[in-house]
């Protein structure tokens, strides 16, 4: 659907109603769509909260969460590997992109502002091969539990090799391995 | 006007908030004292929820039920009992010595009547405004309360339990501890309410740091900063040695939410409010010890005194804790040092 069928649609079903319930329904289409721009800034601060020159933004939805530039300081990663899935956990976890090509790997990494990585393919190839990093559908990549364990215990980084070292994969169902014998 | 930094105390006061309710913050307390207890420390616990869950917690029912019947008495040992002078007659607090449940671990213990001090908090604020004394004697009471018992006890810490509300009560309380800490359950409602709980705390520090300077030059009144120390993961359960898969993403999500929802909005009036950068924040992880919690609460023991229970649960439950205490020594150290 198109704006203008959008707009038709909308209009027709509108005349149809008496011009409060018209009023009644746009304001209450816009107040959840979340387009009624007027209604944050008209919203008046708590009580007990008398104070105009607030020293802070007090919006709710401003969005605060860690930069990748912040993350990446926080986890330390030392080798390109490292970064590779530290890269890999962030725009799973944050950027909500569990699947994700080499590209947006650099991408991410610029706007992190890292380093160049000398060659990400390679990085991000061996990353897979340490088990951080497993192909996804259409040439995607995508996280392992390894992985996600593996930088959530960073910066401390002897907890994250003791946990890489202890990691067993999850074993073969027996009927699996019938079937192959 | 931004607010002005202070340094916290020596033998410092913490609330373990949430307003969430049933994040465990009162369990959690109890087995933070003795924990710290058992790394040498005293510590003194101020049961600061009217619904004295902490006293419930600490004392035999019948006990208490007598510490309420006579609050209002010239015998009166509750929390209550002290503050009423002020709240009713504006007179100075009443000195009650605090009950000592076990070696190196006192109370203070709460009381229902102490929803009618939150009542008057809420006025105190607005004559703190108008520079009325009555304002700042009222929503410094508690302070200077625990001021007097810490110190008759040496306390090397203070932990204040309060009720799941942003009242005026947590409002007095928060602005009166030196760090908090937030106790995180791992559901949806959880993660919601840091987002809530971060901007009141700048809310009340902002609006504090604005009242404080309207006191007269020789009414000490509270610092009004307490610093964020992080958060503790409470309320999952373990699957193979970690954190089961329908509580993960909950887990993952107080991580990054105790960042953006708490430290960042803190950090926006002062980095030092929440000191450190991401990984600092998570104190521990307080896994669902089921059946020893029950006990710990039905014996008012700690988890890993319990009588019952499975041996290797109470040790887990001791390693926990004593981890969850070290952590927060540490950091308290790293920020004070």
């Amino acid at each position: 659907m198109d704006d203008s069928e959008a707009w038709s649609t909308i209009v027709g079903v509108l005349k149809e109603l008496e011009v409060d319930a018209q009023k009644r329904v746009l304001q209450s289409v816009q107040t959840f769509l979340g387009l009624n721009g007027e209604e944050r800034s008209l919203a008046s601060p708590s009580p007990i909260l008398p104070f105009s020159q607030a020293p802070y933004d007090q919006s709710f939805s401003r969005d605060r969460t860690v930069s990748p530039k912040e993350f990446l300081r926080d986890k330390n990663p030392m080798t390109d590997v490292e970064r590779v899935t530290c890269l890999a956990y962030y725009l799973t976890h944050y950027r909500d992109t569990p699947h994700f090509k080499t590209l947006e790997i650099s991408t991410l990494n610029t706007e992190a502002a890292q380093p160049k990585f000398s060659n990400t393919a390679v990085a991000v190839d061996n990353a897979r091969k340490l088990g951080y990093l497993v192909p996804a559908t259409k040439g995607n990549k995508q996280i392992t539990a390894l992985g996600e364990k593996f930088v959530e215990l960073l910066p401390d980084r002897d907890a994250a090799r003791e946990a890489v070292r202890t990691f067993r994969p999850r074993k073969r169902s027996k009927t699996k391995k019938s079937r192959k014998e | 006007m931004t607010p002005v930094r202070h340094t916290p105390r020596k033998k410092p006061r913490l609330a373990l908030f949430n307003h969430k309710g049933g994040v465990g913050k009162t369990t959690l307390t109890v087995n933070l004292a003795f924990a710290l207890r058992d790394l040498g420390h005293t510590v003194l616990l101020v049961d600061s929820d009217p619904q004295c869950n902490l006293t419930s917690y600490l004392v035999a029912a019948d006990v208490v039920d007598n510490w309420l019947d006579a609050s209002e008495s010239a015998a009166g040992k509750t929390i209550w009992s002290a503050l009423r002078p002020v709240v009713e007659a504006g007179k100075a607090i009443k000195d009650i010595p605090p009950f000592e449940r076990a070696r190196g671990v006192f109370l203070i213990p709460g009381d229902i009547r102490l929803s009618q001090y939150e009542l008057d908090l809420q006025q105190a604020w607005l004559d703190c405004l108008q520079r009325k004394i009555r304002g700042f004697v009222e929503t410094t009471a508690l302070s200077k309360l625990v001021d007097a018992s810490s110190a008759s006890i040496n306390a090397d810490f203070v932990l204040y339990d309060v009720g799941p509300n942003i009242g005026p009560l947590n409002r007095a309380i928060l602005l009166d501890c030196d760090f908090f800490i937030v106790p995180g359950a791992c559901d949806y409602f959880s993660t919601r309410a840091l987002k809530t709980l971060g901007h009141s705390v700048a809310g009340w520090i902002r609006d504090w740091s604005v009242i404080s300077q309207l006191a007269s030059t020789d009414f000490p009144v509270v610092a009004g900063w307490p610093i964020y120390l992080g958060y503790v993961l409470q309320r999952f359960r373990m699957y193979g040695g970690e954190i089961s898969s329908s509580y993960r993403e909950y887990a993952r999500q107080l991580d990054r939410r105790s960042y953006s929802d708490v430290a960042a909005v803190l950090k926006e009036i002062d980095q030092a409010l929440a000191p450190g950068s991401l990984s600092q924040f998570k104190l521990g992880q307080i896994k669902d010890f089921s059946t020893l919690a029950n006990l710990a609460q039905e014996q008012g023991l700690a988890m890993a005194d319990v009588n019952g229970g499975a041996q290797y649960l109470r040790d887990e439950a001791q390693l926990a804790f004593r981890e969850f205490a070290q952590k927060i020594i540490g950091r308290i150290k790293a920020i004070t040092k």
